[in-house]
C-alpha cells in the first residue's frame, strides 16, 4: 500500500537532496568545501534516515508463548491443521460444543509450532475481535498506538492496525490464533481473516453461519486408550475394571467432553473418596454441557472463599487476570487459588510475575449461574479494583491502558450501579474519559447520576458530586456547552443540600473552582474571582477539618497537590489582572511547595507554563526560556516526543521565540512541532493549520537584521 | 544583507563592462579573418566583387543592383548582423567556412545555439540522438531545481509535493521575481501571474525554436543556484550547443554580457564559498537586484540577464 508521505520524510528527502547536490557541485561556493564538512554531514543524514525509519518502522513486540501443558492425543487434528496451512486453504476453523479442549489443541499446536514462526498472537474474540486487535497490550507494534488526535476513532485505529499486521504478516511468519471466538457477526472479522498468516480460530459457531466452508469439528477422543491416558494424565488411577467401565460410559454419555472428564478424573480420585464409595456421576435432564457442568459444580465441597473466588473470575476477559492484580484487589488468598487449581476449576498459566488466572468460559458460565456475581457480593473486588484506578492521573495511556479489559468486565457484569457504591463507579467514568472513551463515560456516568437521584433526590451532597463527575465527563469531550449546565446543577446542589460527610467542604470547593474556569473562558473576569476565591476558602476549611478531627479519606494523598493548584489558579488569575508581581510569587512559591511531594514532577510543568507567560510579559526571556526548555525535557521523560503536552510546551517555546525576535530558533520549534502535529494530530485540524501558519510566517518575515 | 565591499565590487565590473563595450567586437575581427582568407582563396581583391561573389554563392543568382549586396558589407563591418540563421549559415557557407567554423561562426558572431530544433526529431532522425542528450541534462536540470524547493515553501504556495513539477513554471517565476524585488522573495503569488510566460517557457526548456543565449543563461542561472561557477554555467551553455562564458565574448549589439556574468559570478566565488547553500542563495539574489538596479539606473537594459518582459 501506497505510503502517504509525511512533511518529516519530505524534508528528510530534501536534505539528502541537498547534501547529493553539495557533492555534484563541490567545486561552487554551495558546494561541499572540505571533506571534513561533508562527512559530518553524511553522518547527521545517516542518523537522521536511521531515527526517521526506526520511528516509522512496524515491528510485532507481541510474542505470545506457550509453556507445556497436558496435552494428550488429537494428533490428527493437529496434523490436519499443519495440512491445511500447507495447502494454503485459508483460516483453519477450529469449531465444536464448549469444553471439547478447542483451545487446548489450538495452543498445543502453538507451543509445538512457535518456533518455526517468526511471530505467535494469541488473542481473545470474546469480546470482538476489533477490541482485541486495537488493544494494544494485546497487539503491540512498535511507534503505533492510538490516540483520539491522530486516529479519531478506532475504526480507524483498527484499520491502521490491519494495514500494518498485513505488511508484517508478508515480510514474516506469522502464526495468529483467536480463542473463543463466538460472535456470529463481528466487525473487522473480514479484515482479520483475511491477514496472509496462519490463522486458527476456536469456536462454538459453525463456520458455514461465517459463510466459510470447511473447519474441523471438535468432538471427543477417537479411541477408550486415548481418553483413558487422557485421564491418567489428570492424576487419575483406578485399577477396578468396573470404574473405568463406569467413567467410559459416562464419557460416551456427556459425547466425551474433555472439560467434564477432566474435572471428574479430579474429582474421583481415590484420594477425594473414602475407600469402597462410588462417586456418583452427575447427570442432567438437558444433557447440555453448560447444565452438567453446574451440577458437577456443585459437588466440589467448596467453601466460601473458593466460591468467591469463582465468582470474581468468573466476571474477569477469557485471557484472565494477572494473578498480581487479582491479589491486589480481592481477599481470596493464594491458598485458595492453588486449592481450586487443584481441582482444574482456575487455571495458572505462567509463572512469577506474569502469572495469569482464568476460568475455562464454560466454568465461568457455570460459576456465573450458580455464584451469580453482583456488586453485593463483589463489592470488595470491585472497590479495591476502582480504587486502584487513582494512578490513573500520573500514568500514561498505555499504563492506563492495561486495565481496559478488565474496567469492561466490571461495566458489562454489572451493567447497573447503584447508588451506595457510587463514589467507588465513578472511578471508572474518570477512566473512561481518561482513555478517551468519551462516549462510554457519559453513559456510563449518567446510569450511576440516574440511580443516585433515584435513590438519594436531586438535592443531596452525593448526587452534587455525581453532577461534578457528570460535568466532567462532558467536559473532556470538548463540549463546554453541555458541560456547563452540569457544573451549575452541581454547584446549585450542594449549595442547597446539608453536608453528608466530611467531604462536603471539598466538593464545594470543587464546584467554585469549575465555575472560575468557566466564567474566565467566557471573560468574565470578576466572577472568576470571586468564585476562584470561594473555592480557596471552602478547600481551606476541608484541609482544618480533615486535620483537626484526624480525618483521612482513603486516596486522599493529593490534598496538597489540589491546594497547589488552586494556588496556581490564583496566580494566573493575578497575572491576568496584571497584578504581575504577586502572580509571580505565588506561582514560585507553589511551585516550590509541589517539588516537595514526591511523584507529582510532571505536574510542575503546569507552574512552568504560568511562570513562562508571566517572565515573557515581563521581558526576561532567558529566564523563560530556560522554564520552556525544562518542560519539553520533563514531557520527553514521562511522555513521548508526540504527545499532546510536549508539542503544546514547543509552541510555547515557539511563541517565546517569536516574542524575543529569535525568528529563526522560532521556526526550528515550529517546525519540529509541525512534523508532529501533521503525522500524530490529523485529527486536530485546526491546531495544524494554526501551527503551520506561524511557521509560514517565521520563514517569511524579515529578521531583525534585515529590518 | 550585501556588503558596501560587494557593492563596489559589482559597481567596478560594470564600469568594465561599459568600458569594454566601446571597443570593436571581436567576432567582427574573426569574421573578418575569414573573409581575408576567402577573398585569397577566390583571388579577389576588391571587396565589391567579394561581397558579389559571395551574395550570388548566398541566393545562387547575380546582384540585381548595387544594394543588394549592401547587407553583406554591413555584417562584415558590424553594422547589423544577418536577421535569421538561415541567412546567417548561408553566408557562412558562402565563404567556405568548414563546420567548425561554421558552428563558430553562429555561436561566437551570431551568439546562437548551433543548432536548432523547430520540433522534436523522430527516433532515428538527423540530430536526433543529439537532441535527446541535451533534453536530458536540461531535465536534469530541471528535476535538481525541483529537488530544491524546500518543503516550507510548497507548503507556502498550498502546491501538493506530486504537483510540484506541474508548478514549475511558477517557482520559476517567483525565483526570477525574486532576484528583482525584495517584496517577491517574501510575498507568495498566484499563479495567475506567471500564465502569460507559460508557452515561451515550455518550448525553451524543451529545447525547441530559436533560444536566445541570454535566455539560456538566465534558465541556467534561475534553475541552477546557488549551485553556479563559471565552469558549471560555461559546461551547461557547452552542453545546450552555446558558446561558454568567454571574457571577450559579445553578444550581437555589442554588449560585454559574458564579462558581467563571469565577474558576477568570481565576485561570488570570492564572497560566498564556504557558505551554506541558504547562504549563498540570499547572497546571489541580494547581489543581482542590486546589480539589475545599477544596470537599470545606467539605461544598460541589455545586460540585464536575469530580466525577461514577461516579468513585468
Amino acid at each position: 500500500m501506497k505510503e502517504k508521505r509525511n512533511y518529516e520524510q519530505e524534508l528528510l528527502e530534501w536534505k539528502e537532496h541537498q547534501f547529493e547536490l553539495r557533492v555534484k557541485y563541490r567545486d561552487t561556493p554551495a558546494g561541499f568545501g572540505s571533506g571534513k564538512l561533508e562527512s559530518q554531514e553524511k553522518n547527521r543524514l545517516t542518523e537522521a534516515r536511521t531515527h526517521y525509519q526506526e520511528s516509522h518502522r512496524s515491528r510485532l513486540l507481541t510474542e505470545d508463548f506457550i509453556h507445556e501443558e497436558i496435552f494428550v492425543g488429537r494428533e490428527d487434528i493437529l496434523k490436519q491443521i499443519e495440512e491445511a496451512f500447507a495447502a494454503g486453504s485459508g483460516p483453519v476453523i477450529l469449531y465444536g460444543m464448549g469444553g471439547m479442549g478447542k483451545s487446548a489443541i489450538a495452543r498445543e499446536y502453538l507451543r509445538r509450532k512457535q518456533q518455526d514462526y517468526d511471530h505467535t498472537l494469541l488473542l481473545y474474540g470474546d469480546n470482538g475481535i476489533q477490541s482485541a486487535i486495537c488493544d494494544d497490550n494485546q497487539v503491540r507494534i512498535s511507534n503505533l498506538q492510538y490516540t483520539k488526535d491522530e486516529y479519531s476513532n478506532r475504526n480507524n485505529y483498527f484499520r491502521k492496525k490491519i494495514r500494518t499486521l498485513t505488511q508484517i504478516a508478508r515480510e514474516r511468519r506469522l502464526l495468529l490464533v483467536i480463542d473463543d471466538w463466538n460472535r456470529e457477526k463481528d466487525r473487522g472479522m473480514n479484515a482479520v481473516l483475511a491477514l496472509p498468516c496462519d490463522i486458527i480460530v476456536t469456536t462454538r459457531i459453525h463456520p458455514s453461519l461465517w459463510g466459510l466452508k470447511g473447519g474441523i469439528l471438535v468432538s471427543g477422543f477417537r479411541t477408550r486408550e486415548e481418553w483413558e491416558q487422557f485421564l491418567r494424565a489428570y492424576g487419575y488411577e483406578n485399577d477396578s475394571e468396573e470404574e473405568t467401565q463406569r467413567l467410559y460410559d459416562y464419557y460416551r454419555q456427556v459425547g466425551g467432553h474433555t472439560l467434564l472428564m477432566k474435572l471428574m478424573a479430579v474429582q474421583t480420585a481415590p484420594r477425594d473418596t473414602e475407600a469402597g464409595e462410588e462417586t456418583a456421576l452427575p447427570v442432567s435432564d438437558s444433557g447440555s454441557a453448560e447444565d452438567i457442568l453446574t451440577d458437577l459444580f456443585s459437588r466440589f465441597s467448596l467453601r466460601q472463599e473458593e466460591k468467591q473466588a469463582l465468582r470474581e473470575l468468573s466476571i474477569m476477559p477469557v485471557k484472565g487476570i494477572p494473578l498480581s492484580l487479582y491479589l491486589k484487589i480481592s481477599r481470596v488468598s493464594l491458598k485458595t487459588l492453588k486449592r481450586l487449581e487443584t481441582f482444574l476449576l482456575v487455571n495458572r498459566s505462567g509463572q512469577g510475575d506474569d502469572a495469569v488466572l482464568s476460568l475455562h468460559p464454560l466454568i465461568a458460565e457455570a460459576a456465573r449461574r450458580l455464584f451469580t456475581p453482583t456488586l453485593t457480593n463483589c463489592r470488595g473486588l470491585v472497590a479495591n479494583f476502582c480504587n486502584a484506578q487513582w494512578d490513573m492521573w500520573e500514568n500514561t495511556y498505555a499504563e492506563n491502558q492495561k486495565m481496559e479489559p478488565y474496567v469492561f468486565a466490571i461495566i458489562r457484569a454489572f451493567p447497573q450501579p447503584v447508588s451506595w457504591f457510587a463514589i467507588e463507579l465513578e472511578r471508572l467514568t474518570t477512566w473512561l474519559w481518561i482513555q478517551e472513551y468519551y462516549g462510554e463515560s457519559e453513559r456510563w456516568q449518567k446510569k450511576i447520576v440516574d440511580c443516585v437521584e433515584k435513590d438519594f433526590g436531586t438535592c443531596h451532597q452525593l448526587t452534587g458530586e455525581m453532577y461534578l463527575r457528570m460535568a466532567a465527563a462532558c467536559y473532556n469531550t470538548m463540549d463546554v456547552a453541555r458541560a456547563n449546565p452540569w457544573y451549575e446543577k452541581a454547584y446549585e446542589t450542594l449549595n442547597l443540600c446539608k453536608p453528608y460527610d466530611s467531604r462536603y467542604l471539598r466538593l464545594l470547593s470543587e464546584a467554585n473552582m469549575k465555575l472560575s474556569r468557566r466564567y474566565l473562558s467566557e471573560g468574565c473576569m470578576e466572577k472568576a474571582v470571586t468564585y476562584a476565591e470561594n473555592g480557596h476558602v471552602f478547600f481551606r476549611k476541608y484541609m482544618q477539618h480533615c486535620e483537626k478531627r484526624g480525618i483521612t479519606h482513603p486516596y486522599d494523598t493529593n490534598t496538597e497537590t489540589v491546594w497547589q493548584s488552586h494556588r496556581l489558579w490564583e496566580s494566573e488569575l493575578l497575572f491576568l489582572q496584571g497584578k504581575t508581581d504577586e502572580a509571580l510569587a505565588m506561582c514560585e512559591d507553589s511551585k516550590a511547595a509541589m517539588r516537595n511531594i514526591p511523584g507529582t514532577e510532571i505536574r510542575l510543568n503546569e507552574y512552568n507554563t504560568v511562570l513562562i507567560r508571566i517572565y515573557q510579559h515581563m521581558g526576561d526571556f532567558a529566564h523563560a526560556e530556560m522554564l520552556a526548555k525544562e518542560n519539553i525535557e520533563r514531557n520527553l521523560v514521562y511522555r513521548s516526543p508526540y504527545f499532546k503536552d510536549t508539542l503544546m510546551c514547543r509552541e510555547q517555546l515557539g511563541d517565546l521565540y517569536v516574542a524575543a525576535g529569535r525568528l529563526k530558533e522560532a521556526a526550528q520549534e515550529y517546525e519540529t512541532l509541525y512534523i508532529g502535529l501533521s503525522e500524530h494530530f490529523p485529527a486536530r485540524p485546526e491546531w495544524v493549520e494554526r501551527v503551520k501558519k506561524k511557521l509560514l510566517s517565521t520563514v517569511t518575515s524579515p529578521s531583525p537584521e534585515e529590518s | 544583507m550585501i556588503t558596501n565591499e560587494t557593492k563596489a565590487s559589482l559597481d567596478a565590473i560594470l564600469v568594465s563592462c561599459a568600458e569594454e563595450g566601446k571597443i570593436k567586437r571581436p567576432e567582427i575581427l574573426w569574421l573578418n579573418e575569414m573573409y581575408t582568407r576567402f577573398q585569397k582563396q577566390e583571388g579577389i581583391f576588391r571587396k565589391t566583387e567579394v561581397d558579389e561573389l559571395i551574395y550570388s554563392k548566398m541566393y545562387a543568382a547575380l546582384p540585381q543592383n548595387p544594394s543588394s549586396t549592401l547587407k553583406i558589407r554591413y555584417w562584415r563591418t558590424g553594422r547589423h548582423t544577418p536577421s535569421n540563421r538561415a541567412q546567417c549559415t548561408a553566408f557562412g557557407r558562402a565563404l567556405n567556412l568548414s563546420d567548425e567554423e561554421l558552428c563558430t561562426l553562429l555561436q561566437f558572431y551570431y551568439d546562437r545555439s548551433d543548432l536548432v530544433f523547430p520540433s522534436e526529431p523522430e527516433p532515428g532522425a538527423p540530430q536526433g540522438e543529439l537532441y535527446q542528450q541535451r533534453v536530458q541534462k536540461m531535465n536534469q536540470l530541471i528535476e535538481e531545481y525541483l529537488w530544491k524547493i524546500h518543503p516550507l515553501r510548497r507548503l507556502q504556495l498550498n502546491v501538493r509535493h506530486q504537483d510540484l513539477e506541474h508548478n514549475l513554471r511558477h517557482f520559476y517565476f517567483m525565483d526570477a521575481r525574486a532576484c528583482l524585488s525584495e517584496e517577491s522573495r517574501r510575498a507568495p503569488e498566484k499563479h495567475i501571474t506567471s500564465v502569460n510566460y507559460d508557452s515561451e517557457f515550455k518550448q525553451q526548456l524543451r529545447l525547441l525554436g530559436e533560444i536566445p543565449r541570454k535566455s539560456m543563461i538566465r534558465h541556467i542561472f534561475i534553475l541552477g543556484q546557488p549551485y553556479l561557477s563559471r565552469e558549471v554555467v560555461s559546461q551547461y551553455l557547452k552542453d545546450f550547443g552555446f558558446l561558454p562564458l568567454q571574457e571577450e565574448h559579445t553578444a550581437v549589439s555589442g554588449e560585454k554580457l559574458d564579462l558581467l556574468v563571469i565577474g558576477f559570478l568570481n565576485l561570488y566565488e570570492r564572497t560566498c564559498t564556504g557558505q551554506s547553500p541558504e547562504e549563498c542563495s540570499q547572497w546571489l539574489q541580494e547581489a543581482y537586484r542590486y546589480l539589475d538596479w545599477q544596470l537599470t539606473k545606467r539605461n544598460l537594459q541589455k545586460l540585464r540577464f536575469l530580466y525577461f518582459k514577461a516579468l513585468e
